[in-house]
């Protein structure tokens, strides 16, 4: 969607494209009433909400939903909210805090993801025909899923580091302001998240990447 | 001697964010294990990068603005701690004060594990924390979701009432380690150092207690 605000510039009224608004001019017009900026922002973020949220949670239903959920809050607090802070850094804070909530609830009612790490799971699988070669694509896709559910296994404050890291590409400063801890406590847990992650593949039968 | 750099610090180095990148980057030149490490590190960087995203339904945005005018949900009067939780942390409580306190002189296994908490003592906590909690300035960015009108809103609490705020396993781990003189606690006394930790765990728990009822209630 492309829109239009009005914008005082130096007294005089002028009409921007809304993509091309910085996040807090964004919010600012927002605060004014302008869904317009409102969705723009929405647009802006949804996707690696979305995704951050989908690797916390697992279920994309739910990730949408919590993401959702994430944006309505935001537009709730609008009047408070202050640029001292990056917006994304907002917003992926408040995402982080719903995930957790949900994971941690999730547990108290018996929900929540299973992988099978035992060794009866894999003898399901056919054993690979070495006289076969899979191709190149179906290599990458069981790493994928090996790497999928070994991410899943990480606890959630080893997850969120390390999703934020690299699939969302947050910098540790910033990671350090969504998840509320220092920079050196940023950096050993994602250390230990790679670790237990390559552990994890290891065990669920990986050999090199 | 050479300094060993940690696996930490490759990792961080492979983020860029490294304190001393050239130091790492001649460590692993040098060093065939810290190079096989990084190695691997990248490969499964790359993996990680390179997952699938997520498809969104379509109408995402939509549903959003959409969703902006359903009513508001009825806010929490008071925050409860689960009694429970706080039944735990107040039996531990007692003994980790006690640690807590104590500088030179080793606390007795016997404060440590067993501490029993009266009814009326349970109730004072829960008490002092819903009257901290109700008159904290914080109090109120908090139970919003903890990112308004300050960047990182910060509660201060006594440390008694940041043990009931910390999760009792988490606690009852921690004091279990001390009991059995692991060696990783250096016996049952803290020093300075470990003892800054315990705290500021203990805030990082709190915090994350605090932000997530809020959340939870909201």
């Amino acid at each position: 969607m492309l829109g239009f605000i009005l914008v005082n510039d130096m007294g005089r009224p002028r009409l921007e494209k809304v993509s091309e608004q910085s996040d807090w001019d964004l919010v600012a017009s927002a605060r004014d009433g302008d869904m317009a900026a409102f969705a723009e922002l929405v647009k802006r973020y949804e996707r690696p909400v979305v995704h951050f949220c989908q690797r916390m949670v697992r279920s994309r239903e739910d990730a949408e939903d919590l993401a959702q959920e994430s944006f309505v809050r935001v537009f709730r607090y609008l009047e408070r909210l202050t640029p001292a802070a990056k917006f994304s850094t907002l917003l992926f804070g408040i995402a982080r805090n719903l995930a957790l909530n949900f994971i941690r609830d999730s547990g108290r009612r018996g929900r929540g993801v299973t992988y099978s790490l035992t060794d009866e799971d894999q003898s399901e699988k056919p054993l690979e025909d070495e006289s076969r070669r899979p191709d190149r694509e179906a290599r990458l896709h069981e790493i994928d899923e090996r790497i999928e559910a070994g991410l899943a296994l990480l606890s959630p404050k080893h997850r969120e580091v390390l999703v934020l890291r690299e699939l969302n590409g947050l910098d540790y400063n910033s990671i350090a302001e969504i998840v509320k801890c220092r920079k050196g406590t940023v950096k050993s847990r994602i250390a230990r998240a790679r670790e237990q992650l390559r552990i994890h593949m290891e065990r669920l039968g990986g050999e090199e990447l | 001697m050479k300094k060993r750099i940690s696996k930490a610090e490759v990792s961080a180095y492979l983020d860029g964010e490294a304190k001393n990148p050239a130091v790492v980057r001649q460590q692993i030149e040098d060093s065939h294990e810290a190079a096989r490490h990084y190695a691997e590190l990248s490969k499964l960087s790359e993996r990680l990068k390179a997952l699938p995203e997520p498809e969104l339904r379509p109408g995402f945005a939509g549903r959003v603005v959409a969703s902006l005018n359903d009513p508001l949900p009825a806010p929490a009067n008071r925050w409860r701690v689960p009694s429970a939780m706080a039944a735990a942390a107040a039996a531990i409580l007692l003994g980790v004060a006690a640690l807590i306190g104590v500088n030179d002189s080793a606390p007795s296994t016997e404060t440590l594990q067993t501490a029993s908490v009266a009814l009326s003592e349970e109730a004072a906590i829960l008490a002092d924390l819903e009257r901290h909690i109700a008159t904290s300035p914080e109090s109120d960015a908090l139970l919003s979701g903890g990112f308004f009108a300050e960047p990182e809103p910060v509660v201060e609490l006594p440390e008694d009432l940041l043990v009931a705020l910390a999760p009792s396993d988490w606690l009852e781990t921690f004091t279990a380690s001390i009991a059995t003189h692991d060696h990783r606690i250096e016996a049952t006394t803290l020093n300075d150092a470990e003892r800054d930790i315990f705290v500021q765990l203990l805030e990082e728990h709190a915090v994350e207690a605090l932000q997530g009822q809020a959340a939870h209630e909201g």
